[in-house]
């Protein structure tokens, strides 16, 4: 190794520049020098100009809103108004209420999904439980649905009074049982939502896992547990601790989960009082800003906790070696297991499907007993039949497709990208890169929507208004979760193989295209699927940069859940979940095939 | 992986069938806005023997086809009104709705850009219509009939027109509350009966809670407030998901909109509205094109409709007040609203609204202990 590593493969390191050579011409030399320099910083300063534009400005304008007296609109934008007054809203009893809530649902629902996905992740990778093809797709599948139809059905499904499950347990003289707008209720449903964001990362990194380590664990007589304890979740961290923070973040800044089941329960968070500042007569988008200011603050710290810890260790695992990892025999377990996955897939999925559609079918939104639901006539297919053809429903799921599949494809190649200008050189400033790229992942989706809004607004590139905006805005706010997605996997694979290519001969380029890509294959291909589904699902962000002929799905429900339509916003998120469906299933086509028949 | 979603598929087929025995009707539903009575359309446009608009005006409004209406209008009820313009136009009209205060935000952003992409906007609340006509989202359109409108109709030489008044009362759920126990005034509201059990959006949903609280506030006093907040309601933050709420029976009574409980009735949910012998609160509409419309002639056609006779008469089936003094007031769901000079209709004044908002604002989150 030490051999290999002596000569420096092109490219890679910015800081073993040769000196000039004696007796050349030495300005000319200079010049050559310096030329490198730059073109070699080029990749830098490209990424950095695009960052700014895509993140530092959305951010700056936030910033500059919360110490302004008036918000930044085009054509009104002056120094003239600085002041502290927008913090003040921060010092009422309410919006510290609003902010202890924040923490304590983002952190009990991050806990609860971690569990629920690193469990899940655990069957499905390393355990001789039955079917895990099922076990796998149970883990993601509730990403088909979005956070927003997902609280759409569960307040179909356990509404006080009148939801299905009340309904039920009505039925058989239970009384109502049921009341999703409270705080349990609250963190149920994110953490139902969430938990595949863990099980997809943590599944990666399972998969990828080296098994030498364990079995030289289990060789010198380590216990199942021990094992487990002391080896397999240790070696996963960065996945762990990655998809926990990441969801924290995520459900900190969620908004449609907690418009829909917090905010009728009287469970003010930080992003519904964002909302509702927005939404004040007149918007008082300046405290807005203000409040968002401080939930970023709060998500970098954390973040920052994070990078220290991944920071610190060497968690390389795939190495030149060809590996298999190990499948555990958990005996009596494997039913335990997959009760656990049924229960999840029912929660997740199976109950909330069978509500959308039976509100989707009635034809009077009030049910008083189950019976009443089977009665002539009140189901019917109309409604739906009516959204399948209503030429606004078309519009969005065709503008949803279009900007789902370029963000995760340009999205993914942009992460790859900075992830490979971070982890594999050493081009200055790459760790301000990753800085600035983790930025998003702070910044609540919805106040990210009025900073893209502004800048796209005050930029004079005319993509405000097109659907080009809405991919320009998901691919900035989805960076951080790509970047996230691409580096766990980078981080896996071990540099040298990709070096020893370019040393026997290869380009950099085509040492990547089959050496290193191919490695992280899995990541990869999680990654664009993490892209496509979060950008299908995305609703906060869009909320100020669609117009009539760029609304999505998303956008669709929100409004009609918003206008009191509960019966198109239920059409409309069935049908919603069909075209994810199909989306998925097409991208994992994809990823058969170039896996040569994949599992 | 690809053997479960068959699976899915085929189980998923199988409910469908079973349940499409159910069959594919549409449910019934009762039409709300009744055709005009009479309407020449082969040179001016003539409707209930009123001229819209003359040859050349409607001519060119045809060619062009459609506007672009911003709205911050109810939905359902800003599509009623599309569907009855466009039968009796042939114009289009694509709808952007938003909440007020985001289109608010909008219009002044795409203004200062110089990128407004509306023809014609529609927007609740005096204050915001002012910023936006400050802002010179508007130009001057003088309608046909503008010399018989009165200065509550017509702003800034023509700028902008207040269209309609809606009625924001409250409403109870006719499956869960029977004729005799539903409530007859806002003091019945109070009653212990109703704890926990009813509903109201919070100060700043919009223009509508604004007017609705000063209603309270001059009326019935603070006292109500409190009282009302110690009922523990349902605090909303969208007119629209209260009227669903009540709908489906979460709750059983609610402030609510007398369009919209008109509307949601025509579609089979168990609502109704009640005149409170305190009266109730209305809150303004306004309606004006924009500078940079690109359908201009489609966009002047769109705004004399919308303040013809036969604009009130659709807006007063909806269950709306027109603006138009000489309009009679709205006859919904049986139920005759009453008239402006009964008094029982207390319009929210602009510049009442405007000394008195910040303070009715604070008022209200203070009594409901309310994020704000």
């Amino acid at each position: 190794m030490s051999a290999l590593t002596t000569k420096r493969p092109r490219g890679t390191e910015m800081s073993a520049q040769p000196a000039p050579q004696p007796g050349g011409p030495a300005g000319k030399d200079y010049g050559r020098h310096f030329g490198r320099q730059l073109r070699k910083s080029l990749p830098t300063w490209f990424m950095l100009v695009l960052l700014a534009v895509l993140i530092l400005m959305p951010m700056g304008l936030i910033l500059f809103s919360a110490f302004s007296s008036s918000t930044p609109r085009p054509g009104a934008i002056g120094l003239g108004g600085l002041t502290l007054e927008n913090f003040k809203v921060l010092t009422s009893p309410q919006s510290v209420k609003a902010l202890g809530n924040s923490v304590i649902v983002a952190t009990a629902s991050s806990v609860l999904a971690m569990l629920i996905g690193a469990a899940l992740a655990f069957l499905a990778a390393r355990t001789n439980i039955w079917g895990k093809a099922v076990i796998y797709f149970i883990g993601i599948s509730p990403m088909f649905l979005p956070s927003l139809v997902g609280a759409l059905a569960w307040s179909l499904l356990a509404g006080p009074a009148t939801g299905y499950l009340n309904l039920v347990t009505r039925a058989v003289g239970l009384g109502n049982l049921f009341n999703i707008y409270s705080m349990p209720g609250l963190i149920l449903v994110l953490a139902l939502y969430y938990a595949p964001y863990a099980f997809l990362l943590i599944h990666g990194a399972m998969t990828l896992m080296n098994p030498d380590l364990e079995e030289a664990a289990s060789v010198h007589g380590g216990s199942l547990g021990k094992i487990l304890r002391t080896v397999t979740f240790p070696l996963v961290t960065p996945a762990l601790l990655g998809s926990g923070v990441l969801i924290f973040a995520l459900t900190m800044e969620n908004f449609p989960v907690a418009q829909m089941i917090g905010t009728p329960g009287q469970i003010e968070t930080l992003p519904t009082f964002i909302y509702r500042l927005m939404n004040a007569a007149p918007a008082r988008g300046n405290e807005a800003a203000a409040v968002a200011v401080v939930l970023t603050v709060l998500l970098i710290a954390v973040t920052a906790f994070q990078q220290r810890v991944v920071m610190k260790r060497n968690f390389t695992t795939v190495s030149g070696k060809g590996m298999k990892p190990r499948m555990m025999d958990i005996g009596r377990l494997r039913g335990v297991g997959l009760a656990f996955a049924l229960v999840y897939f029912a929660l997740a999925i199976v109950l909330p499907v069978i509500a959308l559609l039976l509100a989707s079918l009635q034809s009077s939104p009030y049910v008083s007993k189950l019976g009443e639901l089977f009665q002539k006539d009140s189901l019917s297919f109309w409604s739906l039949f009516q959204t399948l053809q209503d030429s606004a429903f078309l519009y969005a799921a065709r503008n949803s497709v279009l900007v789902s599949v370029s963000v995760a494809v340009l999205g993914t190649a942009l992460a790859f990208y900075l992830s490979y200008l971070v982890y594999r050189t050493k081009v200055p400033g790459r760790k301000s890169l990753e800085f600035v790229a983790m930025l998003p992942l702070a910044i609540p989706a919805i106040v990210m929507g009025l900073g893209l809004l502004w800048t796209w607004l005050i930029l004079p590139v005319p993509v405000y208004g097109t659907i080009l905006v809405l991919i320009i805005a998901f691919i900035a706010i989805y960076l951080p979760q790509g970047y996230r997605g691409i580096s766990a996997s980078i981080l896996q694979v071990d540099k040298d193989l990709e070096d020893s290519a370019v040393l026997l001969g290869s380009t950099r380029a085509r040492a990547v295209a089959y050496v290193t890509l191919p490695l992280m294959k899995t990541g990869v291909l999680s990654t664009i699927l993490l892209l496509l589904m979060l950008a299908m699902r995305e609703l906060s962000a869009a909320l100020f940069l669609f117009t009539s002929n760029t609304r999505l799905l998303a956008i669709v429900v929100f409004d009609d859940y918003d206008n009191g339509a509960l019966r198109s916003a239920a059409s409309t998120s069935l049908l919603y979940i069909l075209i994810i469906l199909v989306l998925v299933v097409v991208a994992k086509s994809f990823g058969a095939r170039s896996s040569n028949g994949g599992k | 992986m690809k053997r479960s979603i068959k699976t899915t598929t085929a189980v998923l087929a199988a409910a469908l069938l079973a349940v499409s025995a159910a069959a594919c009707s549409a449910p019934p539903t009762v039409t709300l806005v009744s055709k005009a009575e009479s309407i020449s359309t082969t040179s001016d446009l003539v409707i209930n023997g009123q001229k819209v608009a003359d040859s050349a005006l409607f001519a060119k409004a045809k060619a062009e086809g459609s506007i672009t209406l911003y709205s911050g209008y109810v939905e359902n009820s800003e599509k009623e009104v599309i569907k009855a313009f466009t039968k009796d136009t042939g114009i289009k009209v694509d709808l952007v709705r938003l909440v007020p205060n985001r289109l608010l935000e909008r219009v002044l952003s795409e203004q200062g850009a110089g990128k407004l992409g509306a023809d014609v906007i529609r927007m609740s609340e005096f204050s915001s219509v002012s910023a936006m006509n400050k802002a010179g989202a508007f130009t001057a359109h003088k309608v046909p009939n503008y010399g018989q409108l009165d200065d509550t109709v017509k702003y800034d030489g023509g700028k902008f027109y207040r269209v309609f008044d809606p009625a924001f009362t409250f409403a109870y759920n006719t499956a869960l509350v029977s004729a005799a126990d539903a409530p007859k005034s806002w003091q019945d509201l109070l009653d212990p009966k109703w704890k926990g059990k009813i509903g109201t959006t919070q100060v700043g949903a919009g223009g509508s809670s604004a007017s609705l609280v000063r209603f309270q506030r001059n009326v019935l006093g603070d006292d109500y407030l409190k009282g009302y907040a110690a009922q523990q309601p349902r605090i909303f933050d969208s007119s629209g998901a209260q009227q669903e709420s009540l709908s489906r029976g979460e709750i059983q009574v609610a402030t609510g909109v007398v369009s919209s409980v008109n509307i949601a009735a025509s579609k089979n949910a168990p609502v109704k509205f009640v005149v409170p012998k305190e009266g109730f609160a209305l809150y303004d509409y306004f309606l004006g094109m924009t500078p940079t419309a690109k359908h201009p002639a489609a966009a002047q056609v769109f705004v004399n409709w919308n303040l013809s006779k036969r604009g009130a008469s659709v807006f007063a089936q909806l269950g709306e007040y027109p603006a138009d003094a000489s309009a009679p007031a709205p006859k919904v769901m049986g139920i005759q609203l009453p008239a402006m000079k009964t008094g029982l209709p207390h319009r929210g004044m602009p510049d009442d609204l405007a000394k008195n908002g910040k303070e009715d604002q604070a008022v209200w989150n203070q009594i409901f202990g309310y994020v704000g």
